[in-house]
């Protein structure tokens, strides 16, 4: 079999598995809790086979032309582009969700949302590999999407608590408002460049050439680029929503919120570094809200006293390093810390439920033991500013209050105020309160 | 006879017949199946005549694709609604209208449609009750307003010409003075049929009052948007380029206006109205790219929102039947019991905004890359309008199935056989053409 | 209104949980006990908002599975009838029948019911009078009933998820690097500092709050509570608002409760903090949050709400509705109205709650009687003679070791089993070499005397010292190193390839990778010899001395009766539980250890019994001789992994070591089995086909990361047995009865049958209520399932990202529970059995109201009595025909779910 053949079956797999396991759902089959974890167990088992096979051969890259076409206008291929780097990270995938489905195959027992789990799990199996390998900036936005969808679903996987569907509307709108960034790229590439594939994009001097007329839109693509990335990486002005999102089963936090779907952001830039790193002005940016963002999630994570939203702000503060490596030009190394915070961090999450007995069978850990003063670093500052410092990392620097109050408060409001002039033109009380005519008369029968 | 050709007559005929006998004896022993008769005969006529010659006559066979998306919409309605839902008097309104409407289709003599055009509103005003007067005299307004300026559109527009007018062949009028203002008024009372931004008060005072399916059909029926494909584009296309930048403006505002709308709305009915109101003005936005990506994308987009939003109306109207007013800042907890409902509901409400590995997704694709050809920043502004709805409809979802339910009552809404194939058929329609898009554009390239 | 006497009276309504680290099973609802068990429960309900029983259709399926009798059910409804005052019989038939009918009709109205399906019902509905529906609304305050329904505002979500942050981090344990600066000036000067620095970028309210706050300190929380609760502007009645505010986050405050009354209790450090500054700081928040969300709402859309507060009636579509599911067994065709209003009535009045209510009690009364008819067919039945024990076992009186001795039992006739206190009498604080702080190894209701040491055989070399600071100080660095800190840079890197496979081990092989890590740690850290210095003369502090350790090996051998003929080994076995990423580990430990494993107690135990001065002791004082040539063995058995210890077998003399350990290997066999039986509940390992692989799961159980359920614990728990080992020798039990041994005749006047009753009937009460109300209503009363379950502060578990502190037990953890009262049995004098019992406060609340079933078996004549209403009664037992079998192994069957009990027939060794 040429190589060709197997990154198709890499890239195709999960996706008969899903639509096997999926039409056995929606059929209510009666399927078992046997099933869904031998089939994905069997799936990452022959998936580790073909991506040995891959990785030996190192570049790939296959297109599937004519998704979309309509004939000399518009095309739009399913290109994938197979490279050693994200074969690396790939294989961390594999290996991670091999230990999470046998984590869950015990951890989910019994519990009625078994299937709905799994699904999601398979679901995101199918997706990553799009982002990974996918050459198209279309292609990774179909992956980025669905990844999105899979881990707000999980995040409202325990349906009758409120505040469990608010956090989960928390993390959507962040990534929907993200991923405009990442649709406006595709769509201004293919307007300035005519073409959306990654590897072109990747050297700006070649195309400006080609289209000189459109050469400064090219610099809006990596904007919108850079843009998309700050969702899913919970990157600064949207940091928010990562300790809110801690509301799903474990394995499900440990995998999107520990490891892989917060990656997604460096990733993202790391695929396009030849397009950000050839403006600089895109380089200091990405580096300044790096920075910014390490700071901030590694006051806030010292103050926060519950496991999960210490490991979910760790998480960001590796995040947030990794994007300055990726501002910084060190590519090989970016996949590696991302693979070693992806263990360490699954690691930390499937035992953060024996904190208690870790402190207990800690010698040093006794009534009376002295409490861990300031950080190192900020105990040069004097008393009172550390205080101060303390309860402003607390209470996140006013963060949720600035989205919340200043951006999206003015903006909900002036609506509401548009709404209630439209509602007393239409209706004539603005309020609508009376229930409408047809619902009244059986109602009130 | 009146300007249709005889094999679309002969369907519309029987399409016609089946519907009355359907009624009649649907009054006697209640089977749903008679109801079902009616919309099932349309769509195998027109799919059938759709799949095997598109090429016969141009584009005298739009109306064949807007009546299969017509009744694909009665079908599901029916097959989705319980026998209690709607009474008597509505189902017989509702049968009315859409014969009217599926009638307007095929019609080239410009009086006799804008007659039609007239017509098919009266149902709709009639079920407004007394009360009502201030909902109703709106709606009245509107549409008087638009009939008007059709007649005064197509008045001028004959007059003018040598040739008797025929609505399918208009490009060859001659580009003068007097034509801009009718095509001015022809472009208005598109909008105001079709509800863009400053004229959509009707939709507004209907849905709050009419009942349900009714309103919503003559919403769906696009009469509007039909006028537009047919005569409107052509022209522009032909002699009045000059009037694509305007369209343009009017459907992104609108549409960045009822996605920013959705989003603070007290009922959950209102927020999915405005929903659809952004998702369809977006496709007017489509139309004035004016490009062969644009209007195939406007059409796959057309048919892909039909389906998305019938399912989701339909399960809203079930909700709305069982539990009275749904408030859109309250948790109403359905999830608990009705699983299946709520899978179906969020399954359509990501179609309907456009997730990948969906028709909603290819078709706006297509609408986003033609747009952003001629006009970026508008592109910008359809993508903005794309993220809003997907926001709003999210939070539908999550007020609606959410929650706990502090209620001893049983809150299980029946979920018959009718009502999982309505769903099977929809959601293998959303998903199919959506991992295979290809498979419906050849047909939809072959219109244009 | 003195608030420091309301504020003392609403303490006792905030749970009692301790911290997880020293968590205890007791009753959730110890405040109500003062009323009796069914008023107790409502009134519980209503100020929690609980479930008063689970769903009917698990009791359904229980009353096909036989597990309910229907005597049981008509008693229930008589008393719920005479509580509705209804008629005794109406013109259709008696009423109990049609009451009867409705339970199985089990109907749930729907909330839209068209008229054209009700048509023949419709018109007759419509002249009845329709019912008022009985709602259940969810446990809030009215004010914020009234902004979430009309304004869609949800107050809690605005303030809580902060309130919560500042009050995890101010009483945090160690969980975050950096400490709260100001615990030691009060909560609030906390708030006041924390207010300052943020409000600037701060939330809304915090502008309104800072004039409020100038006028508090420490001091004045009391006051300033006595002036403001008066005249907040939505508070009717104050001390029932200031209840409804502590039980808003009644997980919290009951753990600030804690710390202001027991701060021993506290792990590490106990900040300064007390419940009225609680309050005084959540008010504040609440109406700062109050007054934000009114200046940007109308107040006309608020009048909304108000025109739909009238009760909601059933329409009279719904009431036809009724009358038609009612037809099926009732002719209605010619039915007179006033009994079609009544029936209409009944039926909306016994809805899904009461229905649920009177099968719960039902199920609850139908166990009991079945234990009871248990014992007494059993008593019937012939016990061969037996020869004197070979060897005698004393075992925890816990409920799960009650399979491995009958298991023991049947394998070794000669083998005698008993069941003390797991303590075994020793009240200490037990300070072992490698932890600095003392832990105490008694029970809760028994405050330890002195502090035990644990001390090393040869003097420490001074790098072990310091190598266990240094393990200490790797372990801290490692996890604060690794989150968010700037060394967590190298530490990733370094640490990722090595974690991953760590992770990989510890998930895929739970039980070798464990091994790996105690190999590794005592590489680093050796074990050293140790020797406990029980004996007053040569320990420097704490110790017994010869009189005490007499009386307290006295009383632990008088529980049991046996004074004389001492066999020569008595083997004293000690209980606990191992299991990894298990918050509750401490509620599968030792009950009576307060949750700890009870080795130290079984060693001392076995240390002073064989000294040769208090065996001297014992006869002069306590006219107990044991033969200088018996021995007492200390061993431990582990129930989550079945793993048995064996210790000091050097102090042992030569000719009893191979006996010693043929008696141990016994015990391991029985061990073995015991885990076979056990797997049964687990569905991963109940078809599992050979015993190897069993074996080797139940060590991965415990061991493994993923493992929610180590072992099931005390699930099923029904009955304590306080008697004789012959009441239920040879009985399959099915781990569901604390076995205490007491011998009457040995103790006429119950002098210790005191000890046995105090030590067993609160501790056994109380597990069995503690299960019971997790299992009913587990969001409520338990804890929800674990799998979002989050640390919070090293003290409790928080539902994901922020919730209230959860209380009682997860999900996991009960799921295949029968929620039952616990049955004490005792054999002894009735008379003696009152007199104790109404000297001992606690047990004689929980006998006289009802928490727990009290019966008494007459040592001699046999017949049954059963405490009701004030006194014992006689009790005519059930005449069950008991299922015979010829061995345990065979019995349970490849299902889980609780078994009738059944007789291993003649004790002949077939296994």
């Amino acid at each position: 079999m040429s190589e060709n053949e197997l990154f198709t079956f890499v890239l195709v797999l999960p996706l008969i598995w899903l639509v096997f396991y999926g039409t056995l759902l929606a059929f209510r089959i009666r399927v078992g809790e046997k099933i869904p974890v031998i089939g994905l167990k069997v799936l990452t088992g022959i998936l580790f086979i073909l991506y040995a096979l891959v990785m030996k051969t190192g570049d790939v890259s296959i297109s599937f032309p004519g998704w979309i076409d309509i004939p000399s206008q518009y095309d739009f291929p399913l290109e994938f582009y197979f490279n050693r780097t994200m074969g690396v990270a790939g294989l961390g995938m594999l290996l991670l969700l091999s230990v999470i489905i046998k984590y869950s195959e015990s951890y989910l027992h019994k519990e009625n949302g078994f299937h709905r789990f799994f699904f999601l799990l398979s679901v995101f199996m199918a997706a990553f590999p799009f982002v990974l390998y996918g050459d198209n900036i279309d292609v990774v936005f179909i992956g980025w999407e669905i990844i999105g969808i899979t881990s707000v679903l999980l995040i409202g996987f325990y349906e009758n608590r409120e505040h469990v569907a608010v956090n989960s509307w928390w993390a959507i709108s962040t990534y929907r408002f993200c991923d405009v960034g990442l649709l406006a790229a595709t769509t201004l590439a293919h307007y300035a460049v005519h073409t959306t594939n990654i590897r072109e994009l990747n050297d700006p001097a070649h195309l400006s050439l080609l289209h000189p007329e459109h050469a400064n839109w090219i610099f809006f693509v990596a904007i919108c680029i850079v843009f998309a990335s700050l969702g899913k990486a919970a990157q600064l002005p949207l940091t928010s929503w990562i300790t809110r999102a801690m509301e799903g089963p474990t394995p499900s936090s440990a995998l999107y919120y520990g490891a892989l779907s917060i990656g997604l952001g460096p990733l993202l830039l790391l695929k396009f570094r030849g397009l950000i790193l050839f403006y600089p002005s895109v380089q200091v940016t990405i580096i300044f809200i790096g920075v910014l963002t390490a700071i901030y999630s590694y006051l806030v994570a010292k103050t926060r006293s519950d496991a999960k939203s210490i490991l979910g702000l760790s998480a960001v503060f590796e995040i947030s390093v990794m994007v300055v490596e990726v501002g910084l030009g060190l590519y090989h190394w970016v996949v590696f810390h991302y693979v070693a915070n992806a263990f360490l961090r699954v690691f930390q999450f499937l035992r953060s439920m024996n904190s208690i007995q870790d402190f207990y069978d800690n010698p040093l850990f006794y009534r009376g033991a002295p409490h861990r003063p300031a950080p190192t670093i900020l105990r040069w500052l004097p008393e009172s500013w550390q205080k101060h410092l303390y309860y402003r990392a607390m209470n996140g620097f006013g963060l949720d209050w600035f989205i919340l109050q200043v951006l999206v408060g003015p903006w909900m409001r002036f609506w509401i105020k548009v709404n209630r002039f439209e509602n007393s033109i239409a209706m004539g009380d603005v309020h609508h309160q009376h229930v409408p005519a047809k619902l009244q008369s059986d109602l009130a029968e | 006879m009146f300007g249709i050709t005889d094999s679309y007559f002969f369907l519309l005929l029987i399409w016609t017949m089946m519907t009355l006998i359907g009624l009649v004896i649907y009054s006697f022993h209640q089977k749903r199946f008679w109801l079902i008769l009616s919309p099932l005969s349309a769509i195998i006529g027109s799919g059938w005549e759709l799949w095997n010659h598109p090429h016969s006559d141009g584009p005298l066979n739009i109306g064949l694709f807007f009546l299969f998306n017509l009744c694909l919409m009665r079908l599901l309605f029916t097959m989705m609604l319980n026998r209690y839902a709607t009474p008597m008097k509505v189902k017989i309104i509702g049968a009315a209208s859409m014969l009217i409407m599926g009638w307007a289709y095929f019609i080239n003599d410009p009086w006799v449609f804008s007659i039609l055009w007239g017509i098919s509103v009266i149902p709709q005003v009639i079920s407004f009750t007394p009360e009502q007067s201030r909902a109703r005299n709106i709606y009245i307004g509107h549409h008087v307003l638009s009939f008007v300026l059709l007649i005064v559109g197509l008045k001028f527009l004959s007059s003018t010409t040598a040739l008797p007018l025929d609505l399918s062949h208009i490009e060859q009028l001659t580009h003068g003075q007097a034509e801009h203002i009718l095509v001015g008024c022809l472009i208005l009372a598109a909008f105001i049929r079709q509800g863009v931004f400053p004229f959509h008060l009707w939709f507004k005072a209907g849905y709050k009052t009419l009942p349900f399916p009714l309103n919503i059909g003559l919403y769906i029926g696009n009469l509007g948007f039909f006028l537009f494909v047919k005569t409107i584009m052509p022209l522009l296309q032909g002699a009045f380029t000059d009037f694509f930048p305007y369209v343009m403006v009017c459907g992104i505002v609108s549409g960045l206006y009822f996605a920013n709308m959705s989003l603070v709305q007290e009922k959950i009915r209102s927020t999915v109205f405005y929903v659809m109101l952004a998702q369809f003005s977006i496709l007017f936005c489509g139309l004035d790219s004016a490009s062969l990506t644009g209007k195939s994308g406007v059409l796959f987009q057309f048919l892909s929102l039909g389906l998305s939003f019938s399912g989701l109306i339909a399960c809203l109207y079930i909700l709305e039947w069982h539990m009275g007013e749904l408030h859109s800042r309250r948790f109403h907890g359905l999830q608990h019991r009705n699983g299946t409902l709520s899978i179906f509901f969020l399954l359509f409400s990501l179609c309907a905004v456009a997730m990948p590995l969906t028709m909603g997704f290819a078709g706006e694709d297509l609408i986003f890359h033609a747009v952003i050809e001629k006009y970026p920043f508008v592109g910008l502004g359809l993508i903005l309008t794309a993220c809003l709805n997907g926001i709003s409809l999210f939070k539908v979802v999550t007020f609606l199935f959410r929650g706990t339910r502090y209620d001893s009552r049983d809150d299980r809404i029946e979920f018959g056989i009718w009502q999982k194939t309505a769903l099977g058929i929809l959601l293998v329609l959303l998903f199919g053409f959506g991992l295979f898009p290809n498979l419906l554009l050849k047909h939809v390239l072959s219109f244009i | 209104m003195d608030i420091q006497k309301t504020l003392n009276d609403l303490r006792s309504y905030l749970p009692i949980q301790f911290p997880l680290g020293v968590f205890i099973h007791n009753n959730m609802l110890f405040r109500f006990e003062e009323s009796t068990f069914h008023d107790g429960v409502k009134e519980a309900g209503q100020l929690f908002g609980a479930q008063l029983s689970l769903p009917e259709e698990y009791y359904q399926e229980k009353f096909k599975a036989k597990r309910i009798q229907e005597k049981n059910i008509r008693d229930e409804i008589q008393r719920w009838m005479k509580i509705q005052n209804l008629p005794e019989t109406f013109s259709l038939g008696r009423m109990e029948d049609y009451v009867r009918q409705l339970m199985d009709l089990s109907l749930s109205i729907p909330i839209r019911v068209p008229e054209e399906s009700v048509t023949e019902f419709f018109e007759r509905a419509q002249r009845l009078r329709q019912p008022i529906l009985p709602q259940y609304h969810r446990r809030e305050k009215e004010w914020k009933r009234v902004f979430r329904k009309s304004l869609g505002e949800d107050v809690n979500s605005q303030f809580h998820p902060l309130f919560i942050r500042f009050i995890s981090a101010y009483i945090d344990q160690g969980m975050s690097t950096w400490h709260n600066p100001d615990t030691h000036r009060g909560l609030i000067e906390s708030f006041k500092s924390f207010i300052m620095s943020n409000d600037t970028f701060g939330p809304p309210w915090i502008k309104q709050v800072e004039i409020e706050l100038e006028k508090v300190s420490a001091q004045t929380a009391e006051s300033w509570l006595e002036k403001n609760i008066t005249h907040l502007p939505y508070v009717a009645e104050p001390r029932m608002y200031l209840l409804d505010t502590l039980l808003e986050l009644r997980g919290w405050a009951g753990m600030v409760n804690k710390f202001e009354t027991e701060p021993h209790l506290m792990p590490r450090f106990a900040p300064k903090i007390s419940v009225s500054e609680y309050l005084v700081v959540y008010l504040m928040m609440e109406r700062a949050t109050h007054d934000a969300i009114l200046r940007s709402h109308s107040l006309e859309e608020m009048k909304s709400y108000y025109q739909s507060l009238e009760s909601e009636r059933l329409s009279a579509s719904q009431c036809a509705y009724v009358l038609k599911a009612l037809s099926k067994n009732y002719k209605l065709d010619h039915v007179d109205e006033k009994t079609l209003q009544l029936m209409l009535d009944v039926a909306s009045m016994f809805h899904s709650h009461e229905r649920g209510y009177v099968w719960q009690t039902a199920l609850d009364l139908s166990m009991r009687d079945e234990c009871l008819g248990t014992l007494a067919s059993y008593r019937n039945i012939k016990h061969p003679f037996k020869p004197k024990p070979k060897a005698k076992f004393y075992f925890c009186i816990d409920d799960r070791e009650e399979s491995i001795r009958r298991i023991l039992e049947e394998s070794h006739p000669d083998y005698e089993t008993h069941g003390v206190v797991g303590f075994f009498g020793i009240d200490m604080k037990f300070k072992s070499v490698n932890h600095p702080e003392p832990i105490t190894q008694c029970p809760p209701v028994v405050n330890p005397s002195r502090v035990v040491e644990e001390i090393a055989l040869s003097d420490l070399p001074k790098e072990q010292v310091a190598n266990r600071r240094k393990w200490g100080k790797g372990l801290y660095g490692i996890w604060y190193g690794s989150r968010a800190a700037f060394r967590s840079l190298p530490f990733t890197i370094l640490a990722g390839p090595v974690t991953s496979l760590v992770l990989l081990l510890r998930v895929f092989f739970p039980y070798f990778a464990t091994r790996l890590h105690l190999r590794l740690k005592n590489w680093i850290v050796p074990p050293i010899k140790t020797r406990i210095r029980f004996n007053k003369e040569d320990a420097t502090q704490g110790g017994y001395n010869v009189g005490e350790m007499a009386t307290i090996v006295a009383t632990i051998l008088k529980f049991t009766g046996s004074i004389k003929d001492f066999p020569e080994l008595n083997y004293i076995v000690a209980h606990g539980a191992s299991s990894s990423n298990n918050p509750y580990k401490n509620a599968y430990g030792c009950g009576a250890c307060s949750g700890k494993a009870g080795i130290p107690n079984s060693q001392i135990f076995c240390g002073m019994a064989n000294m040769p001065n208090v065996r001297e002791e014992l006869r002069q004082k306590h006219n107990i001789d044991i033969p200088s040539s018996s021995y007492f063995v200390a061993c431990y058995h582990d129930t989550s992994t079945d793993e048995i210890l064996f210790f000091n077998r050097s102090d042992l003399p030569e000719n009893l070591r191979e006996m010693a350990d043929q008696g141990v290997n016994d015990l391991r066999e029985a061990g073995r089995h015991n885990s076979l039986e056990r797997c049964r509940h687990f569905s991963s390992a109940r078809d599992f086909l050979n015993e190897k692989i069993t074996f080797k799961h139940v060590l991965d159980r415990g061991a493994s990361l993923a493992e929610l359920r180590p072992e099931y614990g005390h699930n099923n728990t029904a009955m304590t047995v306080i008697g004789r080992r012959d009441l239920t020798r040879g009985l399959y039990l099915d781990r569901r009865s604390f076995l205490t041994s007491y011998d009457a005749s040995t103790d006429p006047e119950g002098v210790t049958l005191a000890g046995v009753l105090a030590g067993a009937v609160p501790v056994a009460g109380g597990i069995a209520l503690d299960y019971y109300f997790s299992r009913i209503d587990n969001e409520v009363y338990g804890s929800g399932t674990k799998l979002p379950l989050n640390i919070a502060s090293l003290l409790g578990v928080m539902t994901g990202s922020s919730s209230d502190l959860r209380i009682g037990l997860a999900r996991q953890m009960v799921e295949i529970h029968e929620p039952v009262r616990n049955t004490i049995v005792v054999e002894a004098e009735p008379e003696v059995v009152e007199r104790l019992i109404n000297a001992h406060g606690r047990m004689k609340r929980m006998t006289h109201n009802e928490w727990i079933h009290f019966a008494i078996i007459h040592p001699v004549t046999g017949e049954m009595s059963l405490f009701k209403d004030g006194g014992f009664k006689p009790y005519k037992p059930l005449s069950l025909d008991l299922a015979r079998t010829i061995s345990s192994k065979i019995y349970a069957p490849h299902r889980s779910g609780p078994l009738p009990f059944a007789v291993v027939s003649e004790q002949r060794s077939v296994l």
